[in-house]
């Protein structure tokens, strides 16, 4: 026992204050948050500037009709939320490297968020066009099937405990889970549906610039906002090893 | 031109209540482990602490 003792009366990480267990990792995130913070606020004010004020209504659905800049913008950024999940859970199975279990893990958190924003606000925005806050609609029920595979994916690392075996299971799941993506994004052209097919793609956009520009800034705040949540994430993620690694550390200690 | 301005501004508020409650919830947990790691941190340098006290570094007798 007496061995340790120099170890535990100078723990690795007693050296440095509470919260700050790997410095140069924990410093990255930390002034990359400081400086995303104020940058996402901006461009979240620019966006709404843009869909309430700058942005024409539009003649058939009129204000409703603003609700799309958000919707848009954060169904996007829940493509690349589960893209990155996707990617995440095969370089996991490839190298089973932990930090890309964690951002797996992170970015299906925040892409749950935002598919929840895409379901309520589409689901407000029905209301106002279609009578009806749902309907089984190809795109809206593949949407919400994404939702419940996230869902369970989550649901899975959170009770299934912190081990390899879960994580695994996790990444497989993710991975398989990200199918349903391409399936979302093409169900407007494969089935009839109550929901409009892509505006943007066609060879003359239906929308005017000003409308167009007010998508883009819209795109621009929601990427923003879901790179300063995942980097969030990621610190609960750091802080959540950290925390383990000292437990570990204090379990050795009774059992020396 | 329908008026649904009552509409616009409900999702609206509901996409921003979404969001900030996220980062409340993110918030939360970060504190609640930095708390964690702090009652560990005080724990162990208190351990190491009595086992520095202890003559010649030596474990309390029947510990080995």
């Amino acid at each position: 026992m007496g061995q340790h003792a120099p170890t535990l009366a100078r723990p690795v990480a007693a050296d440095r204050p509470a919260g700050r267990a790997a410095p140069a990792a924990r410093d990255r995130l930390g002034d990359a948050l400081r400086y995303l913070g104020p940058l996402t606020a901006v461009a979240m004010v620019a966006m709404l500037y843009m869909a309430f004020i700058y942005a024409p209504t539009e003649q058939t659905q009129g204000d409703a009709q603003r609700i799309f800049y958000a919707h848009f913008g954060a169904a996007l950024v829940m493509y690349v939320a589960y893209f990155v999940t996707f990617v995440g859970g095969i370089v996991y199975l490839w190298k089973r490297s932990e930090a890309w279990d964690m951002l797996a893990r992170s970015s299906a958190e925040v892409g749950l968020l935002f598919t929840t924003i895409v379901l309520l606000s589409g689901a407000i925005w029905g209301k106002t066009i279609w009578g009806t806050w749902w309907a089984w609609d190809a795109r809206l029920t593949s949407t919400l099937i994404l939702w419940f595979i996230y869902a369970g994916y989550l649901m899975l690392r959170a009770y299934g405990g912190e081990t390899p075996q879960i994580a695994r299971s996790a990444a497989v799941v993710g991975i398989i889970g990200f199918i349903d993506v391409p399936i979302i994004n093409q169900s407007v052209r494969w089935w009839r549906t109550l929901h409009p097919a892509p505006i943007v793609e066609r060879e003359n956009p239906a929308l005017p610039g000003s409308m167009l520009l007010t998508m883009a800034v819209a795109l621009v705040a929601f990427v923003l906002l879901y790179v300063f949540l995942l980097l969030h994430r990621l610190r609960v993620e750091q802080l959540r090893v950290e925390v383990a690694a000292l437990r570990q550390q204090a379990l050795f200690d009774d059992e020396c | 031109m329908p008026n649904n301005l009552s509409f616009l501004f409900a999702a609206f508020v509901v996409i921003w209540l979404l969001i900030f409650a996220y980062v409340a919830f993110i918030g939360g947990r970060v504190q609640g482990l930095r708390q964690d790691i702090a009652l560990l941190r005080e724990e162990l340098a208190a351990r190491g602490a009595a086992e520095a006290a202890t003559p010649g570094g030596e474990a309390p007798a029947g510990r080995e």
